[in-house]
């Protein structure tokens, strides 16, 4: 499950990296994703989230974890530690994942209890990420050729030019019939989505907020994620971004994912 | 044998952990309640424990120590009240190489439940099956070491003291506290059991290669060893327990395929015994396989199924155990309510004996740090691991709060 995907819901929102450019008003759709899909987002990302999971009531739960990618060409390696609640506090989550699209990612989950890293599969994706608004598939990566785009007209949002695309995946049993999101021409972020269930109604919407530059890459503070069917949200928050650190390779190995901390 | 003074020596060693400030300090555990009671008449409890854990961790650098201690109240198992030092080591980690020495559970293979290639620590059945899997290993005396490579990791270890598994015993007729002591012939006197003296000469010392890529994740293994589960020795004066070295050559691996996870698991034990009609012991090489398979179809829905296969080469039919001992499992676990709610269910059958072994739950998050769970354990069957509990099956429940 790569942390860091400029596609994703979450993705982008972690960490949305752009460099200025000129409009791209007369490419195509799919330009203009391949851009997004291929701006500078660092080599290494280490980055502390937040979730707030609220229902319908406001009643909250928390999610707290420690993430660390890395990319290896158009691939990457995500590493994930848990450490709020407490019941899942420890656990660890290994990803590799690819750019190809017919390719799943490679995964590992770490139990505190079972001591051991278990082989998951990674073609299972539209489970929900940790009880969260968001399945595995919107925090991972998502090829641009996996979906027909569409520029449906270019909008200001909160003064910035967004380009309004919708992209439909080619696969017509994925998660979602359609997704339109409003992207930051001078960023390249994503500023906000709608996400369409098979039947063609509104699912989700998505709303960032606080997009700032760290290290000379774009990252956005907030993500809210809502299911408008089931009254329900997600407030994803990122702090202590950093960037280009050197993240050793080890890291990602399947040993010390069960070392049971990023040591 | 752990002393209440070990165990307070580790909690000092847990509340200095949290006043440093040189290092980085991490405190945390878990307060539960398990309480079950036996479904057929005369409803006898079948567990009864309340228990605090306390797990720390204080890191320096590449270098960090790590104790857990448990605090347990058990209402039937009395030799469980008290405080348990579980794990308790330190640890060093560089760029090719980690290493870890003092008491802690190592795990090995890739089997739920059944265990194969999974002979490092021994498992504790004071309670049986009123625990849950995770929570039946016995931390070993051990250094550990390992070589990091890209894709491979070399893991030696090399325990120097013998800890065997922990087996509750009662002799047939007779009245036991424990309804989960296994009992032995009625007249038959049990003797101490005959451990192996500690001596450099008896330490156990192990090795395992593992190999993880994209496409597989395979490991092969050799552990000299002692089986951690004594032998009966049938004598005229009665029945001796013995623990005898064992040998344990394994291989394991996982297979991803699209939504599944192949498994398989494979050893062989040179030096197994086994018992005979007569009451003789006899030494044979035995197998033992199991292959499991792992579904991830979606929608937070998890399914796994395994066959295990324990086999004795060059059968004699005055063997008291089988030629074959099969088992066969099955595990289905859904989430829901934004994982609030976890249902699962899990069955074990043995075809042997034609026993069962049935748990069902389901464990509601009450908050992030409160859970409550609630099921059933069901048994029936005529003998072997899980039908000789037959009349133990029970309804429980258990309370958590996580810190």
């Amino acid at each position: 499950m790569p942390v860091v995907q400029k596609r994703s819901i979450i993705g982008p929102a972690l960490l949305s990296m752009a460099v200025a450019f000129s409009c791209f008003a007369q490419e195509s759709a799919r330009d203009i994703m391949l851009k997004i899909d291929d701006r500078p987002d660092g080599n290494d990302r280490t980055m502390t989230m937040t979730m707030r999971l609220v229902n319908k009531r406001g009643k909250e739960r928390l999610r707290k974890m420690k993430l660390f990618s890395k990319d290896y060409g158009k691939d990457d390696k995500s590493l994930f530690y848990f450490d709020y609640p407490g019941d899942v506090k420890g656990t660890g989550f290994l990803s590799w994942g690819y750019d190809n699209p017919d390719r799943d990612d490679d995964r590992w989950l770490y139990l505190p209890a079972l001591k051991r890293a278990k082989r998951i599969s990674g073609a299972s994706k539209n489970d929900s990420f940790m009880g969260s608004d968001m399945t595995y598939d919107d925090m991972g990566n998502r090829s641009v050729d996996e979906d027909e785009h569409r520029l449906l007209r270019e909008e200001t949002v909160e003064g910035h030019s967004c380009w309004v695309i919708e992209s439909v995946p080619k696969d017509k049993k994925y998660q979602y019939s359609k997704v339109v999101q409003w992207y930051r021409k001078d960023a390249l972020v994503s500023l906000k989505g709608e996400f369409y269930d098979r039947q063609g109604k509104l699912l989700k919407t998505m709303q960032r907020s606080g997009i700032e530059k760290i290290d000379g890459y774009w990252v956005t503070r907030t993500t809210v994620v809502e299911n408008v069917q089931s009254i329900h949200k997600t407030i994803v928050e990122i702090t202590g971004a950093q960037f280009d650190s050197g993240l050793d390779d080890g890291l990602f190995r399947v040993a010390t994912l069960e070392r049971g901390k990023p040591q | 044998m752990i002393t209440a003074r070990t165990v307070a020596a580790a909690l000092a060693f847990l509340v200095v952990c949290s006043t440093l400030t040189v290092a980085e300090t991490d405190i945390r555990g878990f307060v539960d309640t398990y309480q079950s009671i036996g479904i057929e008449q005369p409803h006898r409890y079948m567990g009864s424990r309340t228990r605090l854990r306390l797990e720390g961790d204080l890191t320096c650098g590449d270098a960090w120590a790590f104790a857990s201690v448990n605090a347990v109240y058990n209402g039937i198992v009395e030799e469980e009240t008290g405080l348990h030092l579980r794990e308790a080591y330190v640890a060093w980690a560089g760029d090719r190489f980690d290493f870890r020495a003092g008491n802690q559970i190592i795990i090995w293979g890739r089997s739920e439940g059944l265990y194969v290639t999974d002979n490092v620590s021994p498992k504790d059945y004071s309670e049986a099956l009123a625990r849950d899997f995770d929570d039946l290993r016995i931390p070993v005396t051990a250094f550990r070491g390992r070589l990091l490579l890209d894709m491979v990791t070399v893991e030696l270890v090399y325990l120097p003291l013998f800890t065997p598994a922990v087996i509750p015993y009662t002799q047939e007729g007779a009245e036991s506290d424990n309804p989960w002591a296994i009992e032995l012939p009625a007249g038959m006197p049990l003797h101490e059991t005959e451990s192996p003296a500690t001596r450099a000469g008896n330490a156990e010392i192990g090795a395992r290669v593992s190999l993880n890529t994209s496409a597989l994740d395979i490991a092969l293994s050799g552990l000299y060893t002692w089986n951690d589960i004594p032998v009966m020795h049938l004598g005229a004066d009665g029945i001796t327990p013995r623990h005898h070295r064992l040998t344990v050559w394994g291989i394991d691996a996982s297979l991803p395929v699209w939504i599944f996870v192949f498994r398989g698991e494979a050893a062989l034990r040179q030096g197994d015994r086994f018992t005979m009609q007569s009451g003789a012991v006899t030494k044979k090489t035995g197998t033992v396989g199991l292959l499991g398979i792992d579904v991830s179809p979606g929608n937070e829905w998890t399914l796994s199924a395994q066959a295990y296969d324990r086999y004795i080469p060059g059968y004699d039919d005055v063997c008291t155990e089988p030629r074959h001992d099969v088992y066969a499992t099955l595990r289905i676990a859904k989430n829901v309510l934004r994982s609030t709610l976890s249902l699962s269910a899990m069955a074990f059958y043995g075809f042997e004996y034609r026993e069962t072994y049935c748990r069902m739950s389901a464990t509601y998050a009450l908050t992030d740090a409160a859970s409550v769970a609630a099921g059933v354990d069901l048994f029936d069957g005529n003998g072997g691991s899980f039908g000789m509990y037959s009349g133990n099956s029970a309804g429980f429940i258990e309370c958590k709060y996580n810190f």
